[in-house]
């Protein structure tokens, strides 16, 4: 339970970016909520990267500390996107 | 009694050897200080013991069990890195509900150091407040075995002496290996201590070595020799 708070705390960082941008691309680009879900699916992982991999590079060690590898962080960013995905296509 | 069993490193930069061979063990209750110049490799060992960094071939034990990746080591090994490393925008109560096991939570929140800062957020801290909730954080953690790379940088001469004596405090119940550029707080607080130079780690058996290669001055080296007898 402990870990899945901490990343959820993880993508808490991504979540709001990512969902705004997402928004905007998807409303400029598709106007309708499938083309939102799909934004996301591709701009959450730029957004891990660019939060994570190039700006706060040394927040990794909290997470690995608690035992958290970086595949299992991008993969968990990679379900969420797809969670999202899914849930907009269904919508 | 678990002992942390680190043997056969080797690790090279650009076909410079950083790592020749390395052997070190560190028992439950002992603290192991690691010294050598800027650039020796110190902190890039600590990173490969930890489980982050690659090299060319490592073997690393805790017991009986054999530590490969991060995650067979959660329990086992912990790391404090040169950087503060905190998530920002959550308030400090929160991190140690988040990073502690709640056996641990009570001790840490009533702690005189972390109490004024429970409702602080990590980017409202000095570097010095950071860096007193970083190390306590690892140090309260389950971890039997925890590394410390400069564990007293940013820190103010007080809160270095509380944190030296609070490592003294828990020792029994944990194995530490510490680095820092303040080689006399490494030695004064090390029960053994291991020089890297070249690439090659050896022990210090006698520390007027350390007085002749430059880590220590006569003075201290006479105040220690002074408290140890």
């Amino acid at each position: 339970m402990r870990l899945l708070k901490n990343i959820l705390l993880f993508q808490r960082k991504l979540f709001f970016t990512s969902y705004f941008l997402s928004s905007l691309i998807g409303l400029i680009f598709g106007r309708d909520i499938k083309a939102i879900g799909l934004a996301f699916l591709f701009i959450a992982p730029l957004m891990h990267y660019f939060i994570y991999e190039i700006k706060n590079k040394h927040e990794y060690y909290y997470y690995y500390n608690l035992g958290l590898t970086n595949t299992k962080l991008w993969i968990s960013t990679f379900i969420i996107g797809f969670i999202k995905f899914i849930l907009l296509s269904v919508i | 009694m678990n002992t942390l069993h680190v043997d056969s490193i080797n690790k090279s930069y650009d076909n410079n050897k950083i790592l020749s061979d390395i052997f070190l063990t560190c028992k439950k209750g002992e603290i192991v200080g690691l010294i050598g110049r800027n650039g020796s490799g110190k902190s890039t060992l600590l990173k490969i013991i930890f489980g982050i960094e690659k090299c060319e071939h490592k073997f690393i034990q805790i017991g009986d069990k054999v530590i490969n990746n991060i995650a067979s080591r959660r329990t086992l090994i912990n790391y404090l890195p040169q950087e503060n490393f905190l998530p920002n925008n959550i308030k400090i109560k929160s991190l140690i509900n988040l990073f502690q096991p709640k056996e641990n939570r009570h001790e840490l929140v009533n702690n005189d150091y972390i109490k004024p800062l429970l409702h602080k957020k990590n980017q409202e801290l000095s570097g010095g407040e950071k860096r007193i909730v970083e190390i306590l954080l690892i140090i309260h953690s389950n971890a039997e075995f925890i590394l410390l790379d400069e564990p007293f940088n940013g820190v103010s001469p007080i809160v270095r002496t509380y944190i030296i004596n609070y490592i003294r405090k828990i020792k029994s119940s944990k194995g530490f290996i510490i680095t820092d550029h303040d080689y006399e707080n490494v030695i004064n607080l090390a029960d053994k201590i291991m020089f890297l130079k070249d690439g090659v780690l050896k022990e210090v058996i006698n520390q007027k070595q350390l007085v002749d290669s430059g880590y220590l001055t006569q003075n201290n080296y006479d105040m220690l020799i002074e408290a140890s007898s």
